[in-house]
């Protein structure tokens, strides 16, 4: 333990007894309405106590608090607390600069990631998609000749013959416009496959996405420890 | 958001192969271009689709002498589903235009005689064609000489 640190170990359940806090006529409650839009905040109210919650209750009296959220400064602020009464504590948080760069550097990473990842994978995929509609249609349509020349080779009737070779040569027109287009498309995805793969390797080489750390100021002094014989909150000084 | 540059390489070398294997499938119609060859088609471009098997020289119930042409129709230049006796336009030497009858065998062959007045030992020609009710007419026309 580092000598110029002081440990305060106090049990809960026994913090609760000791301080003994008359739970009526003292009391007050408080809301805080912190204006944050990632929804998250913490509260060190004098020094000593921890809120993750909007609302609590507490001794009335006049209290100093720091508020924290990820990517806004620092808050400090002073509230009372009226016996009996609630009091609301609106509390206006101001974005932190590094998060603000780190928020605009991550949108220009982001957009670099769709312009050479994303929308030469959509290009891609929807290219094999195309080839996939041209391969199955051409499928389709040679099933239908195979049938018809089978057709034709069992028919002994004349003008049935000439149907099927109607049919046939119809159908086979259809099936080698298909699978030109098959081929030709197939060419297409394969060349923005090549160029999706060589996009993404740029970009992985050229950028790094943007790292911001969203840790709270507050998080080495408090801890909860719970042991066998009950729980106790530690506060580091 | 960082996908692994081998797994990426796989997936993709995979997503070219696929199409590529299932395409490899998509050649030319085997027998599109072989649509010529059933005798009950009217652009029929095979060869002669029967066979005079045997000539000889008959005596018939009349008395009259006749030179006996065996025409026989193999299985194989005929379709898969044959009726059970087909017409077939008949013309030949000292023979009017007729329409025969021809009987499948139970070896899936059509099979029959067709005499022709006796000239002389020589050659005996004959014009065989297959005979569509619907039109009145024959198609297939094939003309074939044997000696006796």
């Amino acid at each position: 333990m580092k000598a110029f640190k002081l440990l305060i170990l106090s049990s809960l359940l026994t913090l609760a007894g000791q301080v003994g806090y008359s739970q009526g006529d003292n009391m007050g409650t408080v809301r805080f309405f912190v204006n944050v839009d990632n929804g998250y905040f913490e509260i060190e109210i004098n020094d000593t106590m921890l809120l993750r919650r909007y609302k609590d209750t507490l001794p009335a009296g006049n209290y100093k608090a720091k508020v924290w959220s990820p990517g806004y400064v620092l808050n400090r602020i002073e509230f009372t607390v009226v016996a009996g009464q609630t009091t609301e504590k609106h509390v206006n948080m101001v974005k932190n600069n590094n998060y603000m760069e780190y928020e605009n550097d991550y949108k220009a990473y982001r957009m670099q990631f769709h312009k050479q990842f994303t929308a030469p994978l959509s290009l891609t995929l929807a290219s094999a998609i195309t080839s996939g509609v041209f391969m199955v249609n051409a499928y389709n349509s040679k099933k239908r000749v195979t049938a018809d020349v089978e057709l034709y080779h069992l028919s002994s009737v004349t003008s049935e013959i000439g149907d099927i070779k109607l049919r046939i040569s119809e159908n086979n027109r259809k099936y080698n416009r298909q699978r030109t287009a098959f081929y030709i498309n197939t060419g297409f995805t394969c060349l923005f496959l090549g160029g999706t793969i060589w996009s993404y390797m740029n970009f992985n080489k050229n950028y790094t996405e943007p790292d911001y750390s969203k840790d709270s100021p507050f998080k080495d002094k408090f801890s909860l420890n719970l042991t066998p014989y009950g729980c106790s909150l530690a506060l580091k000084l | 958001m960082q996908l692994s540059t081998k797994t990426l390489k796989i997936s993709l070398i995979l997503f070219v192969l696929l199409p590529l294997f299932l395409g490899s499938c998509l050649k030319k119609v085997d027998g599109v271009d072989e649509i010529d060859t059933n005798i009950f088609d009217r652009e029929y471009a095979g060869d002669i689709w029967y066979v005079i098997k045997d000539v000889e020289q008959v005596t018939n119930e009349l008395g009259q002498i006749k030179a006996r042409l065996n025409i026989w129709i193999p299985k194989e230049n005929l379709p898969g589903l044959v009726p059970s006796n087909i017409k077939i336009h008949t013309q030949g030497d000292g023979l009017d235009v007729t329409v025969l009858d021809f009987p499948l065998t139970p070896g899936g062959d059509y099979e029959r005689f067709i005499d022709l007045p006796y000239t002389g030992p020589g050659n005996y020609c004959i014009t065989l064609g297959v005979y569509i009710e619907e039109d009145n007419a024959a198609i297939n026309l094939f003309d074939e000489c044997v000696t006796l």
